[in-house]
């Protein structure tokens, strides 16, 4: 396989459809550097699952090219996926088995020291509990044991769907350590989600899939130094205040709690500042703030339905 | 094939707790148990019959045998292996290890077909094992002064020959519907008319007969390892492997 490459995950035109004119995958280009974090988000039904299966080589009827280590997965699909972890839609676990012996399986099939299982098991908290039948874990163990399974081969790349689904707090907060340690070790994580707080949080790249399209793809921080601060504006009474300074030809919007004012400046603020408190209107806050990855997604998406 | 090894090795593994893996090991055991007390309790009147007793033994045990034990066996380890990959989805799983596919589906039907082939050694073995017990116990019933086992190890491979048909459709059936009723049902229904219609002229194009028509060969004594039911289910089974694997290949699709 090519040691030369400069995306560990590239894609050229990906392309794929379960039923001919239903197209899950629509000239999708993927751009995954190694040792990034790379958060592929959409909503459900967006070709996120459909994409890490032409990733996976379970489905190969797509159209475009797929390069992974610099080599084509319909040419090198075991090179590829020896090098490879992956967890896809649920964790595939034997429910009759313990924790202990799905670890065993997976690496008598990967001929893989048992240490290695044990190793994997300790890096996921669950070896204490490796004993028990896997019938017996909660959902969050369960997550966390298919977790265990994917790195149990010191992968070099590693394709996580939705990894956080029926964990606490606590295990996401542990899992988004997990993986800034392994990015940190080398390792490329591409993993796909639909919970955008916590991609946020999580990632260094980001791709946006919108019914099959990839509509951006890029570094976290250059989406967020993308977005232009905008003022938020906090009152007694935001609908009152909304309507109040709609009749002066100000343009504002609800923003949850909040009124979003739009990428204004200071002067601007503090004129409407004036207006408000002119009118009696307490204002509780005005202050600056980035867009939420949240908030740009809904921009991003809604702008593609626009057009 | 190291990789087939491994394969078939991690099948091994996860039958660990099956229903197919515990019956493979006890029920064996279980009609050898009785078929043993059939002449320990009833010596005096096989005593009287003067016939072959391993004769006797066989058919017997290969009345039920052919017609419900071995084809039921056969539907439950082809439901058991196939379950224990839908129960959470891991045909996916199984098929991103870096394998060739065809050796990862080849590698959970040869555990199949091996867990009936060991039944069916077991079953063999055991009743040996009784024939030869009984001699010592129960010398009068004569199991001592015949040498014709060889007869009825020769049936146990036909049966199995026969079953691989039953096998095949039914492994296909049990990787097809997740659920118990849907592939076992169908089965069980088939059996019965397997059974019923052995003695059809063109039964031996139906592979949920061959086992009935195979023990109508053992009391007609036809030795002959392929008679036309027999080459039937090996077909059958030939072709519906492959029929399988293509629809593996197709599901992970989805």
């Amino acid at each position: 396989m090519a040691h030369n490459y400069q995306y560990l995950i590239e894609t050229e035109a990906l392309s794929f459809a379960y039923h001919p004119g239903q197209q899950a995958l629509a000239q999708v280009s993927l751009q995954v550097k190694p040792g990034a974090i790379y958060g592929f988000i959409g909503q459900n039904g967006a070709g996120k699952t459909t994409a890490i299966k032409v990733l996976l080589s379970l489905l190969d009827n797509y159209e475009g090219k797929v390069h992974i280590f610099g080599a084509d997965i319909r040419k090198k699909r075991k090179e590829i996926l020896a090098r490879t972890g992956s967890l896809v839609e649920e964790p595939a676990l034997y429910h009759h088995l313990t924790g202990w012996e799905n670890m065993l399986n997976r690496s008598l099939l990967l001929r893989l020291p048992k240490s290695r299982a044990e190793e994997a098991l300790r890096q996921l908290g669950l070896f204490d509990a490796r004993h028990k039948k896997v019938s017996a874990y909660s959902q969050g163990m369960r997550q966390r044991l298919g977790i265990a399974q994917a790195l149990m081969s010191s992968p070099e790349l590693l394709i996580l769907d939705e990894p956080t689904n029926s964990l606490d707090p606590n295990g996401i907060r542990e899992i988004r350590q997990l993986l800034a340690n392994l990015a940190a070790g080398g390792v490329t994580v591409f993993l796909s989600s639909h919970v955008l707080s916590e991609v946020e949080k999580a990632v260094t790249d980001i791709g946006i899939i919108h019914q099959g399209r990839l509509l951006f793809q890029g570094p976290m921080a250059g989406l967020r130094e993308g977005a232009r601060e905008e003022a938020y504006l906090d009152t007694g009474d935001n609908l009152q205040c909304l309507e109040l300074l709609r009749q002066h030809g100000i343009t504002a919007n609800m923003a949850g709690q909040k009124l979003n004012l739009g990428s204004i400046g200071r002067e601007e603020a503090a004129r409407i500042n004036t207006l408000l408190a002119g009118q009696g209107v307490k204002v509780y806050a005005l202050e600056w703030a980035r867009k939420s990855l949240e908030q740009l997604f809904f921009e991003i998406t809604n702008t593609a339905d626009a057009l | 094939m190291n990789k087939f090894w491994l394969a078939l090795r991690s099948e091994f593994l996860k039958s660990r707790r099956t229903l197919a893996l515990a019956t493979a090991a006890w029920l064996p055991a279980l009609i050898a148990g009785l078929a043993f007390a059939l002449f320990y309790f009833r010596s005096e009147d096989f005593a009287k019959m003067g016939a072959d007793p391993w004769q006797m033994m066989a058919a017997n045990v290969f009345g039920l045998y052919a017609v419900l034990i071995l084809p039921m066996y056969a539907m439950v380890v082809a439901f058991s292996t196939n379950q224990v990959e839908h129960a959470s989805n891991a045909w996916k799983n199984l098929f991103t290890l870096p394998y060739p596919r065809l050796t990862i589906y080849l590698s959970k039907w040869a555990f199949a077909f091996l867990l009936i082939l060991a039944f069916s050694l077991l079953l063999c073995g055991w009743l040996y094992l009784v024939g030869n017990v009984l001699a010592v116990l129960k010398p009068e019933i004569g199991f001592q002064d015949f040498n014709s086992f060889g007869m009825t190890a020769r049936f146990f491979i036909k049966f199995f020959l026969a079953v691989l048909g039953v096998f095949s459709i039914q492994f296909l059936l049990s990787f097809y519907w997740r659920d118990f009723i849907r592939p076992v049902g169908a089965g069980l229904a088939l059996t019965i008319a397997g059974a019923i219609g052995a003695g059809w002229e063109y039964a031996w194009l139906f592979p949920y007969s061959a086992t009935v028509r195979v023990s109508e060969q053992f009391r007609k004594e036809q030795l002959s390892f392929f008679p036309p039911e027999i080459l039937v289910s090996l077909l059958a089974s030939g072709v519906l492997f492959l029929v399988g694997y293509l629809l593996a290949l197709r599901r992970i699709r989805r």
